[in-house]
């Protein structure tokens, strides 16, 4: 098992902290990880990216130049970054704020994931419904681990939230569809 | 598993200083190293132990200084341009044969160059940096658990050697988190007979590096380097990964030899015969088991995030034997696998020569 994904969005949407939680719930599974953010002058409402590399094997390169896999929490962070994606690699994006992908090689996935926060009634989860979405389609990590990670990992001052999260990773992972 | 945690490499180094039972750190702000003082200004207090964020760089290595010559754990942290600063203050603590410990979480060079990661300290740190003729031991970690492990391992070898180590890390391995494991440490403190600690002692403890007497003076010289000689007859570690049967060796540290691994797995799928030489101690370097890769007909490629620095330790090992060529990339780029794989390819087909100074072309 070897995943290899790239989450962009914009500052506040969660990319990162989605990848970080899905890091988490790899370790608890024994599995090795690499969480690498991109530390420029990053500022609230700029641009967030990290990388994601799950492996049963030691890892290698701990940067993705050219992910597998691209998670796209909107269309100016999937526009910035698309072209980067491996040859016949896949693309999972945010359905209700990009346009589906115009590169033929790839695998499109695309999930409701801001319909999803908004109707949970909160919509900050719409990173948890992207992180679902790359578990589904990636099989990198168990549901059960995820929760886990919610359980165990977010601050304590966001606890309450984790049951909403649940939520959003398990209707991430039931909506995420496959584009023929 | 369930003691496995996920820690930014930054973090484990600070964990590594509690396991290491440092009694002081004294550093200073700069990107990207920042997370080393923020966790330890929390983590020694609550251990009853000294956390100073100094003034500058220049005032916390000369607290290290005093700290280490009264005998007690002292380190720093700093990257690249606030490591240049601190370059006096490691004159004078080899010098005065105290042990202390320095994390350099390098970026990119030259100048006040950026905050992205970087190789381009390697001379300063291998070479001596400051004044004068004295070695840093340098260690060099490539993941989050080589960040927690080295520095008890640091300190160690600084008071064997009574001699400052450096820890040379980069942006990536200080900013990447990785699942480690938080393993209990052995530490072995040394005694200090020679500290300078208001004991009253049988000889008196004078910890100084001023001799202005010339014999006396080349003594010192000749003492800190007998030391270094011992170092190299016992610290040298590398690791070798699938080098057996290779043709073409690469030859990094830290960040660019993770990427190299992948290098070798790839161009192993492919077909080629490439191998990589890992370094893990960079002071003392590794010559004779180099010299013995290339009496054994193997080419070399130095990797490294400049413009060619190991590569002359490298180049210098070989003794002409074989062709070292030399990749590197700096400004923040990160090095890519395929880039490397493709140069790999280009020097199996068309290597340098023996005698070339590849990184000079």
């Amino acid at each position: 098992m070897y995943t290899e994904a790239v989450f962009v969005g914009m500052g506040g949407q969660g990319a990162l902290l989605a990848a970080q939680i899905l890091a988490h719930a790899a370790v608890h599974e024994g599995k090795n990880v690499v969480w690498y953010p991109a530390y420029g002058p990053e500022t609230r409402g700029g641009t967030a990216t990290c990388t994601l590399i799950i492996s049963d094997e030691q890892i290698g390169a701990p940067i993705a130049p050219n992910p597998e896999i691209l998670v796209a929490f909107n269309q100016t962070m999937l526009d910035k970054y698309i072209d980067q994606v491996k040859p016949g690699g896949m693309v999972i994006t945010n359905s209700d704020l990009c346009e589906p992908i115009t590169r033929e090689d790839l695998t499109e996935y695309r999930v409701p994931a801001s319909s999803i926060a908004l109707e949970l009634g909160n919509p900050k989860v719409l990173n948890m419904a992207m992180a679902g979405a790359l578990a589904m389609v990636a099989k990198s990590v168990e549901s059960e681990s995820v929760n886990w990670a919610l359980e165990n990992q977010l601050p304590e001052k966001i606890k309450k939230t984790i049951p909403i999260n649940m939520q959003a990773l398990e209707l991430g992972k039931e909506r995420v569809q496959k584009t023929e | 598993m369930s003691n496995r945690k996920l820690l930014k490499g930054n973090v484990a180094f600070c964990y590594g200083a509690m396991a290491a039972k440092v009694d002081a750190f004294f550093g200073y702000p700069i990107t990207p190293q920042n997370e080393v003082p923020e966790y330890l200004s929390v983590l020694l207090p609550e251990a009853g132990k000294v956390f100073v964020q100094a003034e500058s760089e220049v005032a916390a290595i000369n607290m290290v200084y005093g700290a280490a010559a009264t005998g007690h754990r002292a380190m720093t942290s700093s990257s690249s341009p606030g490591v240049s600063l601190k370059q006096e203050g490691l004159s004078y603590i080899a010098t005065c044969e105290l042990p202390a410990v320095l994390i350099n979480v390098q970026r990119a060079g030259p100048g006040l160059g950026g905050i992205l990661a970087g190789q381009g300290d390697y001379f300063q740190t291998v070479k001596g940096g400051g004044h004068g003729d004295y070695h840093l031991i340098t260690i060099a970690p490539w993941s989050v658990q080589d960040a927690y492990d080295f520095v008890p391992w640091a300190f160690e070898l600084a008071e064997k050697y009574r001699n400052p180590v450096c820890i040379l890390a980069d942006g990536v391995i200080g900013q990447m988190q990785e699942a480690i494991e938080l393993h209990d440490v052995d530490v072995k403190i040394s005694e200090k007979p020679w500290a300078a600690d208001g004991k009253k002692k049988a000889e008196k403890a004078i910890v100084n590096s001023l001799w202005v007497e010339p014999d006396k003076l080349e003594e010192v010289n000749r003492t800190l380097h007998a030391k270094y000689k011992v170092a190299k007859e016992n610290e040298i570690k590398f690791e070798e990964y699938s080098v057996e049967d290779a043709d073409l060796v690469l030859v990094a540290y830290g960040t660019s030899a993770r990427i190299c691994k992948s290098v070798v797995d790839l161009g192993r799928k492919q077909g080629l015969k490439i191998g990589l030489l890992r370094l893990i101690t960079l002071f003392p370097f590794p010559d004779k088991e180099i010299l013995r890769l290339s009496e054994a007909g193997k080419n070399f490629l130095t990797v490294e995030m400049s413009m060619g620095q190991m590569v002359e330790d490298v180049f210098m090992s070989v003794c002409g034997k074989s062709s070292v060529d030399f990749y590197g990339r700096t400004g923040g780029n990160i090095l890519t696998v395929s880039e490397i794989l493709d140069y790999a390819q280009k020097v199996i087909k068309d290597p340098c020569g023996p005698c070339t100074r590849s990184w000079e072309i």
